[in-house]
């Protein structure tokens, strides 16, 4: 009898250090967007927390857009931690977009008491902030907005933040504008288009309001998963994301004025 | 009742004339040599202020005209008299000499009309430099350096200091306490401090000396002159207090270090940084007191006074956390940070302290992240100033651009924050009245826009906003917004509308004023981005 559990201890043991041996992708922490959809082309079943993601919008006029992704993301990142989220701005906005809202943060399902807002001089110390906010582990997330353009935010600089996530575990996410890509260590880049609201239930469609905000989500690049996009809705009140299909996304009540098929938000880009 | 004060007054005879040939040499190096004056108007007509040696070798004498001076010496150059510079400069020396004690400040109080000598109250602190010889010798050794002339004198009270740098018989002198009224005996009554008329007047009724005035009647006295005399003697004398208010409020807590050498390495500046520091903290651990706000002073070699300030959001007593804040202001500064010819001397001083008991050091997480949190910050705010990192704060108004405010994150989390929830709760409640969704980005100013209306109370059909054209598609509105008529500014009446175009961008626009006879006509804004 003693025997018999000895030898299941050891086989035990003997399987977990030839797991180690293997090299095995080890767990990786993550948070989930929520949306199984999205999650599984993701590499780890989620969005990694130790690492540096990037978001940008598709266009200048995409800024909103990509805003509100961002601070979904934030708010799905943070949802099970207490602690706040640390959102950093050159002073001198890059895009002229104006600054978060707080009244709109929280009709939008964030808490704006969570948010601690920096504004640093320059790009520099932007990303100085950034990586001691990292380190000092005292956020949920971390948000830089540095315009992707900047000369400061080199491969070294995305190389640094992203060791700084992997240490602290720590999520960062670079909001870099609309511009081109630039060489970054990222390991999910995220392009955001504005895409039309859904419909507003229990209104005729003659009454023409905007509804739920919905954005063409297109995860450009993702370390060791394929690139995909999708049309994505944000439920304020559940803090959710919910897919919606083409056919629903160029509804009747809307007819789609860009037509062309390469608009089509579900083709796969893999 | 006679205190234990000890004040030095600290003379410059030639302060002007000093400044000037230190300016000049600032400016070009080597400076010729050659007669200089200041001149500055005065009755009747431009007169000399103050003269250096060559001149008054050549028989220029202060107060004297100008023209008469010329003619005596013709190579003179004149410059002219900058008092406001005069005494901004003085100031400057004085909270250098904060190097000796906090209480140091420019007397307002000069020989002639102008400043030209600083008072110090060295009560406690004459130990630290090894006795009050030792101080003033330390002080004519710093002045040297300086290249500036000085006498000093150090008694019970400001008026015989004061009378003993500038009329006492040498240069240096020490009155013992109670040794006031021998040692002023003598000097002429101009050194009560009194105006040159009234001294003038004394003279000439015979009270020539300080001496002449001791157990004088003071009702005859008082009814010629005035209570100045009387009021003058005493406070020299100390029958009567006279306080000396410092440039910086007192401190509370205060350490300092010296170097024989001037320190001019970065590294070896904030490696003595650090040591001041861990000096303080101790006190400040021993008190169970912790700093709030913290003054760095690093005092040039030269005369220049380089001033850090640091804040901290919660009482700290750790030197490395403290000097660390410090260290990156140093950093900062970088090539900007100028040593000078070294930098010979550092006080820190604690300006603000809140009690700060000993705490049990948990493992729990939630009190390692907030001490995460603060160490943090602090180091934040110190770096990029303290306005630079905030929260918002939600405020009770109906105008978009007043319903939050920033407020320094350093203050922590304000229970005014937490109604957030309750401002939102308000605001989904009054959703069913009309009101419109925020936007998640708002423009600091709103911006003007082109718009098309299909009818002139109706949201718009086609707007132009940063040169791009956007067709309306959806939009929700109007909310109603009417100006707060209770600040009295002349604001108009806005109508909200909540558009999105046709590629699905959402945007948060007002139509400001209204239609109505008689009135500017309405004007489009667009006020915020939406997700």
């Amino acid at each position: 009898m003693l025997q018999a559990e000895k030898n299941r201890v050891i086989a035990e043991l003997k399987a977990r250090i030839a797991n180690h041996e293997s090299g095995a992708e080890t767990e990786r922490p993550s948070f989930l967007l929520g949306l199984s959809e999205v999650d599984q082309v993701l590499p780890d079943g989620g969005l990694r927390l130790a690492a540096l993601h990037e978001v940008a919008a598709a266009a200048y006029r995409d800024m909103g857009a990509a805003t509100g992704f961002l601070i979904s993301l934030i708010i799905r990142a943070s949802r099970d931690v207490s602690l706040p989220v640390l959102w950093c701005e050159t002073a001198k906005p890059p895009f002229d977009m104006g600054r978060l809202y707080g009244p709109g943060l929280s009709a939008f399902g964030m808490e704006p008491e969570r948010l601690i807002h920096a504004f640093p001089a320059s790009d520099a110390d932007c990303l100085w902030t950034i990586e001691e906010a990292l380190r000092s582990r005292a956020f949920s997330i971390v948000v830089g907005e540095i315009d992707g353009r900047s000369p400061v935010l080199s491969l070294a600089a995305t190389r640094r933040l992203q060791l700084a996530a992997e240490t602290s575990g720590v999520p960062a996410v670079l909001f870099t504008g609309h511009a081109k890509e630039g060489a970054s260590v990222a390991i999910t880049r995220w392009r955001i288009a504005s895409a039309r609201s859904s419909p507003v239930p229990y209104v005729t469609p003659e009454e023409k309001l905007p509804g739920a905000p919905r954005w063409k989500v297109e995860l450009s690049r993702a370390r060791g998963g394929k690139p995909a996009s999708w049309l994505l809705e944000w439920n304020a009140m559940k803090g959710a994301f919910t897919a919606v299909s083409q056919a629903e996304g160029n509804d009747g009540a809307r007819p789609a004025l860009t037509a062309s098929p390469s608009a089509s938000p579900l083709r796969q880009i893999a | 009742m006679r205190s234990e004060r000890r004040v030095v007054s600290l003379w410059l005879p030639f302060w002007p004339i000093e400044r000037l040939y230190r300016d000049l040499e600032r400016r070009h190096g080597k400076v010729a040599k050659r007669p200089r004056a200041i001149a500055r108007s005065g009755a009747g007509g431009v007169r000399i202020a103050a003269c250096d040696q060559l001149a008054k070798t050549a028989g220029v004498e202060q107060g004297q005209l100008v023209p008469d001076a010329m003619a005596l010496c013709p190579s003179l150059e004149l410059h002219p008299a900058d008092s406001d510079g005069d005494r901004e400069a003085l100031q400057h020396i004085a909270r250098w000499c904060g190097h000796y004690t906090p209480w140091a400040t420019m007397d307002p109080v000069g020989r002639d009309a102008e400043p030209d000598g600083i008072l110090l109250d060295i009560t406690g602190c004459a130990h630290l430099f090894g006795g009050e010889e030792a101080l003033l010798a330390n002080l004519h050794g710093r002045f040297n350096k300086l290249k500036l002339t000085v006498r000093a004198a150090i008694a019970s009270t400001p008026g015989a200091a004061w009378a003993m740098a500038r009329y006492g018989p040498h240069p240096f002198s020490i009155v013992q306490k109670d040794g006031e009224a021998s040692a002023l005996h003598d000097l002429p009554v101009a050194a009560l401090r009194l105006d040159s008329a009234i001294a003038d007047a004394l003279m000439r009724l015979g009270l020539k000396r300080t001496g002449d005035l001791y157990g004088k009647p003071r009702a005859p006295i008082a009814a010629r002159f005035g209570e100045v005399v009387a009021r003058r003697l005493d406070e020299a004398l100390g029958f009567e207090p006279e306080p000396i208010s410092p440039i910086s409020p007192p401190v509370l807590y205060r350490a300092q270090l010296s170097f024989a050498e001037g320190l001019t390495q970065l590294g070896h500046i904030e490696e003595a940084v650090l040591r001041v520091t861990g000096d303080l903290c101790e006190v400040l651990q021993r008190e169970q007191q912790g700093a709030r706000q913290l003054e760095l002073h690093l005092f040039r070699v030269d005369g220049e006074v380089v001033r850090l300030r640091a804040g901290t959001g919660r009482p700290s007593h750790e030197a490395e956390h403290l000097a660390r804040l410090f260290r990156e202001k140093l950093a900062q500064a970088g090539d900007d940070f100028d040593a000078g010819f070294g930098i010979d001397g550092i006080t820190l001083a604690c300006l603000a302290v809140e009690p700060l008991l000993p705490a049990q050091n948990s493992f729990g997480g939630s009190e390692v992240c907030r001490q995460n949190l603060e160490g943090f910050l602090d180091r934040l705010s110190n770096r990029l100033g303290p306005d630079r990192v905030v929260r918002l704060e939600p405020r009770a108004s109906h105008i978009p651009e007043r319903a939050f405010t920033d407020v320094v994150a350093l203050r922590g989390l304000t229970p005014s924050m937490r109604g957030w929830t309750m401002h939102r709760d308000q605001h989904r409640a009054s959703m069913l009245g009309g009101s419109l969704p925020r936007p998640v980005r708002l423009l600091p100013m709103p911006e003007a826009v082109d718009v098309i209306a299909e009818v002139p109370e109706g949201p718009p059909r086609i707007f132009r906003w940063r040169r791009i054209l956007h067709r309306v598609a959806r939009s929700e509105g109007p909310e109603r917004i009417t100006p707060e008529w209770w600040r009295g500014n002349r604001q108009r009446t806005r109508d909200y509308y909540r558009v999105e175009d046709e590629d699905g961008r959402r945007f948060w626009l007002f139509r400001e004023g209204l239609y109505c006879r008689g009135s500017e006509a309405p004007s489009w804004f667009l006020h915020g981005v939406y997700e």
